[in-house]
């Protein structure tokens, strides 16, 4: 069960990370990105912040937002750019 | 809630890490064949520069190089730290290499012009080490455990590397200080194994069990407090031994970190213990030994201590050093390079190729047998010491110098695989795109 950090429009494409080992959160956000068009947006959902994950977002012309809640849990909102 | 703010940026490139990673396994040969060739000369006395340099092939050899490519690589990653003068870090390396071999031979062969050489390497190495890395965690904001970790352990090193070079001084005439040499190398193991080895993986771990093995997240409340504990006992231990004390003082002074480190292994053999996910691998397999080698090794100071036999000392030795910090550094290079290698070089291509994963990349049945051959040598040596036999020592040194030269085949295949060539596709909108500048073609008439 996820608690939704971010308030969007988007139509969103929910990842939970939270139970699978390195790199798999990365390459499963990844995959999806692929598939990211118009109004979508994917949410991860994860126990760290996957910093490593920033800059292979960057060469896939992404943008992301990251928010933190006060549990620790990570919440990275992805889109593309326009 | 919070935003986050780390960021990739400055992480340096995939070679600096790797560098420092596969020369820590060489060393580790290179120890484990000193062992094998002088046998139990090694464990004449404590104070013998044969024995000397056998435990500098490790702690520096395996341990500090292993750690130098650790923070390199975590520093940007996990706390946001910029490391300035990333090309330096390969400089370092080469200093560290040759000042490691230079301290190794001249103490094996007492020429002393080469401890001369070697000093000046390590020096300059380990100083350049030190501005790159101060800089980088001493700007950074600090709001986690690893940080205040990292930063004590670098001060650490920085002490330890200061009280090396007076006590080498001393050793040779170099100079005069009003300091015992005996209390300087009791201030050069404090800071060196409890400040600079056991602070860092103790920080790092914080993160990369959580991180690797899906456990819970560790407190940071015991965090905190395992790092105070270690901290004010390795303060206190410091001016004891400076200044010259008592030996059940020394024991009262370094409880508290026996305590840090008891509450430590118990914290993270209870994260493991109560995980979701309860998949073990063989990095899994090096953290429990490492942890509980850790066990015995801290009561072996006090014990030591109390009755000053040298064997104790030893055994102190064998299983914090090979038991504890080289069994866990070990399981760690078989998380860590596999997933920087994927980072670097695949990450890029998912979703174009089927990436592999980190097993495909070093495989867990090879790093099982090397898991295997490492636990014979370290029983192996650890019980030539007791019975004090020479040939099983011999062969414990042999078999730990299989050990590390098995790691170090798996991690140099690991990085010699490359990417496949990926051919760009360009979508039809892209196609378009190509064209839409171009003017009607002219029609017939």
């Amino acid at each position: 069960m996820v608690d939704l950090i971010f308030k969007t429009d988007r139509d969103l494409n929910i990842i939970d990370c939270r139970e699978m080992f390195p790199p798999e959160p990365m390459e499963q956000v990844l995959t999806a990105v692929e598939s990211l068009s118009g109004n979508d947006a994917i949410l991860m959902v994860h126990r760290k912040d996957p910093v490593p994950l920033y800059e292979k977002l960057k060469e896939r012309n992404c943008q992301y937002e990251t928010k933190i809640s006060d549990d620790g849990e990570v919440h990275v909102l992805v889109w593309k750019t326009e | 809630m919070k935003t986050s703010n780390l960021s990739l940026d400055q992480a340096p490139p995939e070679d600096i890490p790797f560098r420092y990673m596969i020369t820590g396994p060489a060393f580790g040969m290179l120890a484990g064949l000193i062992l094998a060739v002088f046998g139990d000369n090694m464990f004449i006395t404590a104070w013998s520069l044969d024995t000397v340099a056998l435990v500098h092939a490790i702690t520096l050899g395996w341990l500090t190089m292993i750690m130098f490519g650790a923070f390199y690589q975590m520093v940007p990653v996990l706390v946001g730290g910029h490391v300035p003068w990333t090309g330096l870090a390969r400089g370092v390396h080469y200093l560290l290499t040759a000042g490691i071999l230079a301290l190794v031979v001249g103490l094996l062969t007492w020429w002393i012009p080469l401890v001369v050489v070697a000093v000046i390497l390590l020096t300059t190495g380990v100083t350049g080490f030190l501005v790159q890395l101060s800089a980088a965690l001493f700007t950074v904001k600090a709001n986690k455990p690893v940080v205040y970790a990292m930063r004590i352990s670098v001060v650490c090193l920085a002490v330890t590397l200061v009280a090396a070079v007076l006590m080498i001084g001393l050793l040779y005439d170099w100079w005069y200080i009003p300091i015992d040499r005996a209390g300087l190398k009791y201030l050069h193991m404090t800071t060196g194994l409890l400040g600079w080895v056991s602070l860092l993986i103790i920080g790092v771990s914080f993160h990369v069990v959580p991180m690797f093995y899906l456990t819970q997240a560790f407190s940071d409340r015991v965090a905190y407090l395992i790092i105070a504990l270690i901290t004010l006992s390795i303060i206190v231990l410091s001016t004891c031994f400076l200044v010259g004390v008592d030996r059940s003082w020394l024991i009262a002074a370094g409880t508290p970190a026996l305590i840090g480190l008891l509450v430590f292994v118990w914290s993270i053999l209870k994260l493991l213990w109560q995980r979701q996910r309860k998949m073990v691998d063989t990095t899994l397999q090096f953290w429990k030994l490492g942890l509980i080698s850790l066990m015995p090794a801290v009561f072996m100071i006090p014990v030591d201590l109390y009755r000053y036999d040298e064997t104790v000392g030893y055994l102190f030795g064998i299983l914090f050093l090979l038991g504890f910090a080289v069994a866990i550094t070990n399981g760690m290079l078989y998380k860590i390079v596999p997933f920087l290698i994927w980072l670097h070089r695949f990450s890029s291509l998912v979703g174009k190729i089927k990436t592999p994963s980190m097993k495909d990349i070093i495989g867990d049945k090879p790093a099982r047998i090397q898991f295997y051959v490492f636990n014979i040598s370290l029983l192996t040596i650890t019980l030539s010491v007791i019975f004090d036999i020479d040939i099983i020592m011999r062969t414990g040194g042999l078999l730990w110098t299989v050990s590390s030269l098995l790691l170090l085949i798996q991690l140099v295949q690991g990085v010699r695989i490359t990417p496949p060539e990926v051919v760009e596709t360009v979508s039809q909108d892209d196609f378009a795109a190509m064209f839409k500048d171009l003017p009607p073609p002219v029609e017939n008439k």
